[in-house]
């Protein structure tokens, strides 16, 4: 009887075009998409020389340190990209986009920018420098009183030691919220196996409930065969995400295959939970539960990577509570952190969840007679 | 008129669906808006830099305050530093040696340890200006002048500036209304493909099809009401937009600019129905359809550049976009934010890629006309 149900409840999950859609190919494509969109971001962040002119004048010529400053600049510290040009190909040059600024020396050194950011804000940084140095040897040159005496000093030494972890790209964790998200689709399963076993809910149930099979058999099979399924199509979008796309998920490979599956289950608990709710047709709870899911996933931050950040800072309740963020924070921890102290508090809410999720279907569910439907 | 009304009856149905999508990208947009908030002078920009330091030398104090009228300083305690630098709400941490003072005055390999995401540029600029202080304090320090004479010369030092000529003609509100218009490709297509898709598959059911085309209208009267329909979908999901955008940016859209991005995003709103009339036609299906306009719509947003700006996608990718006609019409948008002066020259940009975007219509409704050929036969 087991195998009878099993593979007949197997067959009718995989047979619903609809449902496998949602719950393996979609999130695929968003994966992919993911992956197009951001591959460029964290390139983007990174430092690459700024384009800027300047007016090659006559006083420009006549300044010799500062011709030499622009000069080492460019070519030795690779800061600008220098073009030397005349003062209208210099407008045109800002005009077009094609610079961030242009420097024009006449009595004093002038930048023309047309816009605010950090680009700008190097250039501006860079020629405060050659006036600031002018005027620290001006001020030695006040105590030494006599120029010979004084001491040039290596003025570009580093005085820092970077010690940052390497491991820091912002997107990952977009990819993170879509495992969560998936783990949550094992709703739409929940919704079904409640929604075929509940005499209430459906003819098919109804059917099923005179039948001299026990409920309580029925649907545990149904909710096996929802996890198998549900954990499988987690499994092949992690593998796509991990293998294909080059997401990198750190190295520990059994948390995540542990994670995974624990958030599975909260997923379907959570899917029974919206199935019980009310009487509605499945269109209307699969409708709910995609609502709750965008909404939970929106939080842990897959549309906007920040949000996740300023609820966890602002509002960690409600972070504490989202299962989407549970699984996303578990994730990001072992990318990110090297002890598994976040992560076990993580899975350890994840499971409390979905013991919550289905200690209440229980008690809903447990008992019910229905003298006519 | 009769398949006129239907088709209204049947609308009526898609405005809770409607509503749903308005409301999630009028939430975005607000949160645009909040977000973009330049200036119209010249502002420098300030890192965020947190501090663990233990010493309290004359040094370290006037470094301290140097980089507090430089940067944004970050108080947080060192756990919360880590997952505030993987968000780049901190851009750099600095944790000074416990003897630094010392060190530094010998030349001892001063060193502070740093953590940043990795070449970024806010990080390295403040590592830049950082050095800087440091480097002068050294130069002083090695032609022996004395801590306080160090400290009060350095403080001159640095309030020193370059003169910044600032020609900024306020783009800030447009750029705000290029970024509100290129999200709103993702409405506009999600919206129209979803209600055109769905009505036409009403009609288009092989049974009702036969029906209607056993009925005394005639066939192609009855296209010609279902097209109005959809015009008239089409004309409302445009009014919708541009009423949101003049909610939001009042001042840019009542301009020369704001006319052409409201021409851009009606040439759109053409082309996303006649996708979604293609659609309709080609698939009867409502639950594919649904899947098919998430799949479609969310796709070309992202890799368009209606989501992740233009600039920041990779090449192949804009390769891949230039099929799909949000690409023209966000790269319109683009031009149209950077056109200073309307002139000729200067429009041809704009007008290119919104005959792209027009031609994108046209392609869809020599298919649908194809189709609809071969579907008459077949029945």
């Amino acid at each position: 009887m087991f195998f009878h149900i099993f593979i007949n409840k197997l067959k009718i999950l995989l047979k619903n075009k609809s449902m496998i859609f949602w719950t393996l190919f979609f999130p695929l494509a968003l994966a992919t998409f993911f992956y197009l969109a951001f591959s460029n971001i964290d390139s983007n962040e990174k430092f690459t020389e700024i384009d800027i002119a300047i007016v090659d004048n006559e006083q420009f010529q006549n300044n010799v340190d500062f011709k030499h400053l622009m000069a080492s600049l460019s070519n030795e510290e690779n800061i600008f990209n220098t073009d030397y040009v005349n003062i209208d190909v210099a407008k045109k040059l800002l005009e077009d986009n094609r610079i961030k600024g242009y420097i024009l020396v006449e009595d004093e050194i002038n930048v023309y920018i047309k816009e605010n950011g950090i680009s700008q804000t190097i250039i501006k940084s860079v020629i405060d420098n050659f006036y600031q140095i002018n005027s620290a040897v001006n001020h030695i040159f006040i105590e030494k009183q006599e120029i010979t005496n004084i001491i040039l000093a290596d003025l570009n030494q580093n005085y820092f030691n970077d010690i940052s972890n390497d491991k820091i790209s912002s997107t990952v964790t977009y990819f993170y919220t879509l495992i969560g998200m998936v783990c949550l689709y094992g709703g739409f399963f929940g919704v079904n196996a409640l929604n075929e076993s509940e005499s209430n809910l459906s003819k098919r149930a109804a059917r099923l409930n005179v039948s001299p099979i026990h409920k309580l058999k029925f649907l545990l099979i149904s909710l096996l065969v929802a996890f198998i399924i549900q954990y499988m199509e987690t499994l092949i979008l992690l593998s796509y995400v991990v293998y294909i796309l080059k997401v990198d998920f750190g190295n520990q490979i059994l948390p995540i295959i542990i994670l995974t599956a624990n958030g599975t289950i909260a997923g379907i608990s959570f899917g029974a939970i919206v199935g019980l709710s009310n009487k509605g047709s499945e269109n209307t709870k699969t409708g709910i539960l995609v609502s709750v899911t965008m909404l939970l996933s929106f939080l842990a931050g897959m549309m906007i990577g920040d949000i996740k950040y300023l609820i966890e800072k602002n509002i960690p309740l409600l972070a504490k509570i989202n299962p989407v963020n549970m699984i996303t924070d578990a994730l990001y921890s072992l990318y990110y952190y090297n002890n598994l102290d976040k992560y076990f508090s993580n899975l350890f809410s994840l499971i409390i969840f979905s013991f919550i999720m289905i200690t209440v279907s229980y008690i809903i569910l447990r008992r019910k007679k229905y003298d006519s439907i | 008129m009769i398949v006129f009304s239907n088709y209204l009856k049947i609308l009526k149905q898609y405005t809770a669906f409607v509503v749903l999508y308005v409301v999630i990208f009028t939430i975005f947009s607000i949160i645009f808006t909040i977000y973009s908030n330049d200036n119209p002078t010249f502002a420098v920009q300030k890192p965020n830099i947190a501090i663990i330091n233990n010493e309290d030398t004359k040094l370290v104090k006037s470094f301290l305050d140097y980089i507090k009228t430089t940067s944004n300083i970050v108080e947080m305690d060192s756990e919360d530093l880590k997952d505030a630098l993987f968000y780049r709400k901190v851009d750099l941490i600095l944790t000074f040696p416990p003897n630094f003072t010392n060190d530094f005055l010998n030349n001892d390999n001063p060193e502070i340890n740093i953590q940043r995401v990795p070449d970024s540029s806010r990080s390295i600029y403040a590592i830049m200006y950082l050095n800087r202080y440091l480097n002068i304090a050294s130069l002083y320090n090695s032609n022996n002048v004395t801590m306080d004479k160090l400290i009060e010369y350095i403080e001159l030092d640095l309030k020193l500036e370059t003169n910044i000529v600032f020609n900024n003609k306020n783009t800030t509100l447009l750029s705000s209304a290029n970024y509100f218009y290129n999200f709103s490709s993702y409405s506009i297509l999600a919206i129209s493909v979803s209600v055109i898709g769905m009505m036409m598959s009403s009609f288009k059911l092989k049974t009702i099809q036969r029906r209607n085309m056993i009925s005394p209208m005639s066939y192609s009267k009855q296209n010609n009401s279902l097209f109005l329909g959809n015009l008239l979908v089409t004309m409302g999901v445009w009014l919708l937009f541009t009423i949101l955008g003049i909610c939001f940016f009042r001042q840019a859209i009542f301009s020369a600019n704001g006319v052409l991005f409201m021409i851009n995003s009606l040439v759109f709103s053409i082309t996303a129905s006649s996708m979604g009339f293609f659609i309709g036609n080609v698939i009867n299906n409502k639950e594919a359809i649904s899947s098919i306009v998430n799949v479609v719509a969310l796709g070309s947003s992202f890799i368009c550049g209606a989501f992740v700006p233009q600039e920041i996608l990779g090449e192949s990718v804009l390769k891949i976009a230039k099929f799909f006609p949000t690409y023209w019409f966000v790269k319109g948008n683009n031009e149209i934010v950077i056109l200073s002066k309307l002139s000729l020259d200067k429009m041809e940009p704009i007008c290119i890629n919104i005959i792209m975007t027009l031609l994108f219509a046209l392609l869809f409704f020599m298919l649908n006309k194809i189709i609809l050929k071969f579907r008459l036969k077949e029945n």
